[in-house]
């Protein structure tokens, strides 16, 4: 088998939504679970992955293309990875939940990096806001947590 | 993060990624995630990422006045992270470091009582409760304080041997040991030879 471009044969992936795409197989294999059914030689229809859907999946698969591209230099892809990055917090969700799912560490690395980044420095309404997380706490819990670490919440 | 349920293993690699400071303000956000930043589990994890390890450096001025203690960054300037407020004072002027361990420091004010274990990432501080060989209890001694984790029991733990002069001639010796889980000391029988004090 080879891995070259040129010869690189082609997968076919399914959405959870329907949709299937053609990616070349040196692509595709940047994804560890993918990696593992083509090594089993489970890989010849189109491969079903019922937790990522359509969008996630075209992100995801240009990720993949760009980080299995052998030209493009270690400043290449940090500057692309950066720009790969600035999407809003529900395409974000998606991504980290499909890089997770399809076991795609340098993606998981990335775009969890972001997160801790957007979480970084905030107070926890902001985080809240930014998220969509509802407050579960009573008050007077939410009053103890503060007390215990104030010098956290200055 | 929460369009949907967001898998532990997730917010585990996310949480990995912060400084304390926002962890503890993680904590308030929601139930969910404040069991999983107080999880022993991921504190674990969390100590042993070493994403941007700091350094302790203690200030001493020269008239025993003043124990100064700061959090730099491990660069070549030595960045200042953060000053630390100690929270205790001693009274013979300096604290000795009897031990470093997974970011806790044993403290001891020489061989006066007491004795404190400082975790200064989370501002956090243990008095050790009085141990049952004193100067009241056993006359004059010499103290040995030794502190460190033991990964058997997953706790952390202070060892102190007693040297107590008898008549002036022999020493016997008194071995107590200190465990942060159940907060107490407890006397062990040191088989054997006595246990030489450097």
């Amino acid at each position: 088998m080879s891995l070259s471009p040129s010869t690189s044969k082609m997968l076919s992936l399914k959405s959870s939504d329907g949709k299937v795409l053609e990616v070349e197989e040196h692509v595709a294999v940047l994804c560890e679970t993918i990696k593992s059914l083509v090594e089993d030689g489970c890989a010849d229809s189109p491969i079903p992955l019922a937790n990522v859907d359509g969008a996630t999946l075209g992100n995801v698969m240009e990720w993949c293309k760009k980080h299995a591209d052998q030209k493009a230099s270690a400043d290449d892809l940090e500057d692309w990875d950066a720009e790969f990055v600035e999407r809003d917090q529900g395409e974000l969700y998606h991504l980290i939940m499909a890089a997770n799912y399809l076991n795609i560490k340098g993606l998981l690395d990335l775009i969890c990096q972001k997160v801790a980044d957007m979480i970084k420095g905030k107070h926890p309404e902001k985080i809240r806001e930014i998220f969509n997380i509802e407050n579960d706490f009573t008050p007077e819990q939410q009053e103890q947590i503060r007390k215990d670490n104030s010098w956290a919440f200055e | 993060m929460s369009e949907e349920y967001t898998p532990q293993e997730v917010l585990t690699e996310i949480f990995t990624r912060l400084p304390i400071k926002s962890l503890l303000r993680c904590t308030s956000v929601c139930k969910s995630w404040y069991s999983l930043i107080k999880n022993p589990s991921f504190i674990t994890t969390h100590l042993n990422s070493n994403t941007s390890p700091l350094l302790l450096l203690r200030h001493c001025t020269e008239n025993y006045e003043e124990d100064r203690y700061s959090l730099h960054f491990d660069n070549d300037t030595l960045d200042l992270y953060s000053k630390l407020d100690c929270p205790f004072k001693s009274f013979t002027g300096y604290f000795k470091i009897v031990g470093y361990c997974h970011g806790l420091l044993c403290l001891s004010d020489c061989h006066i009582e007491p004795t404190f274990l400082w975790n200064p990432s989370i501002r956090v501080y243990v008095t050790l409760p009085k141990p049952s060989v004193t100067f009241g209890s056993h006359g004059p001694h010499t103290v040995v304080l030794g502190f460190g984790f033991d990964s058997l029991t997953n706790d952390y733990k202070v060892v102190r041997i007693v040297s107590i002069d008898s008549n002036g001639v022999r020493y016997s010796q008194e071995v107590e040991v200190y465990t942060l889980s159940t907060g107490a000391w407890r006397g062990i029988r040191a088989s054997g030879s006595s246990v030489s004090c450097l």
